[in-house]
């Protein structure tokens, strides 16, 4: 039996660029070019601390909700450096952060929540690398 | 060795330095035609700032134009230099369009695709119909080749290049019509694509109803990107899906078209085409538009995801703005003389009038104004 094979060169412009092109949407889609998008979540319940590791980089945006309701994240920040932690405590119904130096490594992230009811922070960076080539055409 | 044996060992020899040097004029040309198209970031980059500083928040020189231009200045030079057969398979305007339009499907969703698609396959309808029967009257009038007629008529009322090939191959037209019907789709798209925008601004026409006279209208679907470009961002989604939905017919007229010379013009003794021709002239990027839609409206990106596809779109389009300028050839107008010009234009005009009526009563009565 003939092995199935698919040359590119052999299909159709058409097919040629609907496959490139998808290709391209997957690529950034799924974060093969450059970190794609990125969600971390902390889940604590009343009286619990919880905690992650997290990569080091821009771009973050910190969210938080006590028992499904939002609310504000105090002293917030949008970059995650090495060698620190992140200490996020929720007290009287309100989140605040404050950051700390350790030792080498990946940004630590914690959640101790001395709230009455389950907190749940999160965490997104949905740009990839940002790439200065795309950029360019950006008014 | 034999003769025999040695003759061919210098065929094979020869056709595989006749291969390299074709690669090599590729991959040469695809570098040609990225440096041109940084070329034309950076000047759009200039000239937005340029604009700023007199007070002009919008740059009215959107980069389509720029890129037109630009192609059009390294299309003279290349040929000048002799150099330009060799570049010249790198330069394919509607290979970057189409994976453009794949990419352009993360901003539309398909609600949006549907209710725009709809009214625009109901226009292509109306126009293909009564622009591909005036420019066969107006062309028959003039005594214009059964087969330039067939070719010029399709790409008049259904997306230019694409659309003459493929009445081309249905109707066994010659390759210089094919030729000389693309330097017509090109010579007037340009002034179209950069006129167009203005005079919807002029009439106060919506962006939905600009973007459905541009995709109605404009014969290259890469003109029609970029009026859209320089019109608004509504105003480039509607063209382009519009004009997609008139694509979509290209297989229906070139099946129609083999048909009708294989009955009548050849009297019965032609090949008739199989339906499967149709699916066969389907252009398929639509499914891959349609696809990007989907998962954009199910959430499958992010914003800033969504942003950089886009944004990588955007590239594309950029590649083949650059493209249309350099792969226009004049020569092949002054090669067929003032009648073929003549008709081209006079349908280019019913064209422009119809499509304006249909856009404004079926996408006004969307509510697009």
């Amino acid at each position: 039996m003939k092995p199935f094979t698919l040359s590119l060169s052999r299909l159709s412009e058409d097919w040629q660029a609907t496959l490139i092109g998808l290709a391209i949407a997957a690529a950034i889609g799924l974060g093969l070019i450059g970190p794609g998008p990125q969600t971390l979540t902390l889940k604590a319940a009343n009286g619990a601390t919880v905690e992650m590791s997290a990569p080091a980089a821009s771009g973050w945006k910190t969210s938080a909700t006590l028992d499904g309701d939002r609310v504000d994240v105090a002293g917030a920040v949008s970059a995650l450096a090495a060698s620190s932690v992140y200490t996020f405590a929720c007290r009287d119904g309100a989140v605040t952060l404050e950051t700390a130096a350790a030792d080498d490594g990946q940004p630590r992230l914690t959640l101790a929540n001395a709230c009455a009811g389950e907190v749940v922070l999160t965490l997104k960076r949905d740009s990839a690398i940002p790439w200065p080539l795309f950029g360019w055409f950006a008014r | 060795m034999t003769i025999t044996q040695t003759k061919k060992l210098d065929s094979a020899s020869a056709s595989s330095s006749a291969a390299q040097a074709s690669r090599l004029g590729l991959i040469a040309g695809f570098a040609l035609l990225l440096a041109l198209t940084v070329l034309v970031a950076e000047l759009d980059r200039l000239i937005a700032d340029a604009f700023k500083a007199q007070g002009v928040a919008r740059n009215p020189l959107e980069y389509p134009l720029t890129a037109v231009l630009i192609g059009l200045a390294a299309n003279g030079l290349l040929r000048l230099a002799r150099i330009y057969g060799r570049v010249r398979p790198a330069f394919r305007t509607e290979f970057f369009l189409k994976i453009g339009l794949v990419l352009l499907g993360v901003r539309v969703s398909l609600g949006d695709l549907l209710a725009t698609g709809v009214a625009g396959l109901v226009q292509a309808l109306v126009l293909v119909t009564s622009v591909f029967f005036f420019t066969w009257w107006l062309a028959g009038r003039l005594r214009l080749p059964a087969t330039l007629k067939a070719v010029m008529a399709a790409a008049v009322s259904i997306c230019g290049v694409s659309a003459a090939i493929a009445a081309a191959g249905a109707v066994m037209a010659k390759k210089e019509e094919v030729t000389y019907i693309t330097a017509l789709v090109i010579l007037t798209a340009i002034p179209l694509m950069v006129l167009m925008p203005v005079l919807a601004d002029a009439m106060g026409l919506s962006p939905q109803v600009a973007g459905a006279w541009f995709g109605g209208n404009i014969d290259t679907t890469a003109a029609v990107v970029g009026a859209g470009t320089m019109h608004s961002q509504q105003a480039q989604e509607v063209a382009a899906v519009v004009k997609m939905a008139q694509n979509v017919l290209i297989g229906f007229v070139a099946f129609a078209l083999a048909l009708y010379f294989a009955v009548v013009v050849e009297g019965g003794k032609g090949q008739r085409p199989r339906p499967a021709a149709i699916w066969q002239r389907f252009p398929k990027f639509v499914i891959g538009f349609v696809i990007v839609s989907a998962l954009a409206t199910l959430g499958a990106f992010t914003p800033g995801i969504a942003k950089e596809i886009e944004r990588a779109g955007q590239w594309a389009f950029a590649l083949a703005f650059v493209c249309i300028g350099v792969e226009f050839a004049p020569g092949a107008i002054r090669a067929m003389g003032w009648k073929p010009v003549a008709v081209y234009v006079g349908a280019t005009v019913f064209n422009t009038a119809l499509a304006l009526l249909a856009a404004s009563v079926i996408f006004g009565a969307l509510g697009g104004g």
